[in-house]
């Protein structure tokens, strides 16, 4: 118990022990409610967290969430729960906002039209199963063997989407992701919390989260490039996002270069070629000739660069055009 | 399962061993038999990356409204209700002698469509207000606890009660409708009914089986060797102490329990004025509030008994209720 409650009723501030309790708890919930890193990040850090309670204190009606928390408790038990509630309830209206949000929309939106999918349990005890697992208990093991599942489905083809749509891109074309749900569950023979399948979901589909446009032949010529690598890094490229693709060709330089190169800021460069490996890497692995497909990439990624920076985000997440 | 389920934060505190004696092996009890905790701790995501952020907060300067307790609420009165660990913001829709009639204020982010949302302007301080007609729910007197604003409109409120009941076309400004059952709005709305249930379910301690009304004779009372002083009290509503009772069942048969309490008194405790010292004394005595508000009823007794003499005068509940309270 802290002491939070009493210092805000003495002093009509938060003080340290409200500003830690704060802490605290965006942390604790981030963590049991597995919300993924800000945009940007690939884990949580202390700056990170901090930044979402200041955010969560100053925004447009934190003051007036405030006094509301404030009146509502009655003792600090009460305020620690309300608080917890409150910043709960803020970690749900940013995801609404943000891709993986979106992604947990599709999931769920997949899972409510397959018939051989069933949902079971309370709004916040929800859980996903096959119908023969549904009397099962709740499965609580590692998503390890899940996410293998979900990379064992056969002939998982990604939706192509226009850069002109205003609607995000699907995660995988409305099949494919029936049959890679499924095999999760398979796997799992219980019944799988909503929030662990998305983590298996993003983990078979990391780029679902990312804007997706489509690769035009203009920006990737056939030269000296095999049509399998070229079938495959199409493939690639359609996962990209912009800025991954503006550094694609160029993540052998050192990120000052590449930024220079690329007209994007050293920040922006350096998390664009660390997702853009990521990406590589999880493709490259299965792939009889990687250097045609990164040749074919580089290519793509040239020819881009040409036509100047697409969309750079910066680091604090405003745009800047070049 | 024993009690409330621990916050996050305890149990992010137990998993990293930050809890200390008696905290701890409180909540590792609960965490032992509640298989909601444990598939929440198993799933539990990594620690934080530190990563050398030395930054300070400043303290937050927090509007804290002026709270008041008055023995009527009013429509349009926003008030905390409480009974336990459920407490929440309710408006204030209708007041009858025995429940009141209340709209439950929810976070902004759960809002659907049948949920009102009010402008910072009419909400005396609470900034923007989701307000749900749908969960219209009739809660015990018992369960005020304080008036903390009133809201300066309601007009938006009545209009789309009107809609919800009957189907009329309304201009209120309102959240979206839930359209699929897998609607993350849905958490926290089925955990609004779970709270509005405890409210409105808020009821006193049953008495213990033994308390079946006796009459007893003044004479028998004697005969069982009760002083005369006591016997008198007895016979006037107060309940036997463990001895007495005892005395009067080797002579009766029937072991007399603790005297009923009567509504009179019932409504005198329940009056919102008391609500925050019988939580003072339901904490204090590590009882829930059911259990406190029937222990105080039968401490009253005997003042009581005593009050109302030898021709049964009506006694002072107010008084003797504020004593006890103020000991």
């Amino acid at each position: 118990m802290t002491d939070a409650w009493a210092e805000l009723r003495a002093t009509g501030t938060l003080g340290p022990a409200g500003v830690d309790l704060v802490y605290e708890t965006v942390d604790a919930v981030r963590r049991f409610d597995r919300y993924p890193p800000p945009e940007g990040a690939d884990r949580w850090t202390e700056g990170a967290m901090m930044e979402f309670a200041h955010d969560f204190l100053f925004a447009d009606g934190g003051q007036e969430r405030l006094t509301r928390l404030v009146a509502l408790a009655s003792d600090e038990e009460s305020f620690e729960r309300i608080l917890e509630a409150a910043v709960r309830n803020d970690f749900r209206m940013q995801a609404r906002r943000t891709e993986t949000g979106a992604a947990m929309r599709s999931v769920a939106h997949a899972v409510e039209r397959d018939p051989e999918i069933v949902a079971a349990g309370s709004a916040r005890t929800r859980t996903w199963s096959l119908v023969q697992h549904a009397e099962n208990d709740t499965y609580s093991g590692p998503t390890a063997p899940l996410i293998e599942a979900a990379y064992a489905v056969p002939d998982v083809r990604r939706a192509r989407w226009s850069p002109e749509s205003n609607r995000r891109a699907p995660i995988a074309e409305s099949d494919s992701l029936r049959r890679v749900l499924r095999a999760v569950l398979d796997r799992a023979k219980a019944p799988v919390m909503p929030r662990m399948m998305l983590d298996v979901i993003l983990a078979r589909f990391p780029l679902a989260t990312t804007r997706e446009v489509e690769l035009s032949d203009d920006l990737l010529p056939a030269t000296s490039v095999s049509g399998e690598a070229r079938l495959v890094a199409a493939d690639v490229w359609e996962q990209l996002s912009d800025n991954e693709r503006l550094v694609t060709g160029v993540l052998d330089l050192p990120v000052r270069d590449m930024a220079q190169v690329t007209g994007l800021s050293r920040s922006t460069a350096q998390r664009a070629a660390t997702a853009a490996r990521q990406a590589l890497a999880a493709f490259l692995v299965a792939v009889d000739d990687p250097s045609g497909v990164v040749a074919a990439l580089a290519e793509a990624s040239a020819a881009l660069q040409a036509l100047g920076t697409v969309q750079a985000g910066s680091a604090s997440g405003t745009q800047e055009k070049n | 399962m024993p009690g409330p389920h621990p916050t996050d934060r305890n149990l992010a505190a137990l998993i990293d061993g930050l809890l200390s004696g008696d905290s701890a092996e409180q909540v590792r009890s609960h965490v032992r038999d509640c298989p909601r905790c444990q598939l929440r701790i198993g799933a539990s995501g990594e620690g934080l990356l530190g990563d050398d952020q030395s930054a300070t907060t400043e303290p937050v300067p927090v509007v804290i409204l002026q709270e008041s307790v008055v023995d009527l609420p009013a429509p349009g009165d926003v008030w905390r209700l409480t009974w336990d660990a459920a407490n929440i913001l309710s408006v204030i829709w209708r007041v009858d002698p025995d429940r009141i009639s209340v709209l439950p204020i929810l976070d902004t982010a759960d809002a659907d469509e049948w949920s009102a949302l009010l402008d910072l302007e009419v909400t005396g301080g609470l900034g923007e207000l989701a307000v749900s007609v749908a969960f219209e729910t009739a809660v015990p007197w018992s369960v005020l606890d304080a008036r903390v604003a009133r809201l300066a409109d309601t007009e938006a409120l009545t209009s789309l009660r009107i809609a919800f009941r009957s189907g009329t076309p309304t201009a209120t400004r309102r959240g979206d409708a839930v359209r699929s059952p897998l609607d993350e709005r849905l958490i926290g709305l089925e955990e609004l009914t779970e709270t509005l249930s405890e409210l409105a379910n808020a009821i006193w301690a049953p008495m213990p089986a033994a308390a079946t009304p006796m009459s007893l004779d003044f004479d028998a009372l004697i005969a069982a060797g009760i002083a005369v002083n006591r016997a008198l009290a007895i016979v006037r509503g107060a309940s036997p102490d463990d001895n007495e009772a005892d005395a009067i069942q080797a002579i009766t048969g029937v072991r007399p329990g603790p005297h009923p309490v009567d509504d009179e008194l019932r409504r005198t405790i329940d009056q919102p004025r008391r609500k925050a010292k019988i939580r003072a004394r339901a904490a204090g005595n590590r009882r829930d509030e059911g259990s406190e508000r029937l222990a105080l009823a039968q401490e009253a007794q005997p003042a009581l008994a005593a009050a109302r003499g030898t021709h049964g005068a009506a006694p002072d509940y107010d008084t003797i209720l504020d004593r006890l309270l103020n000991v």
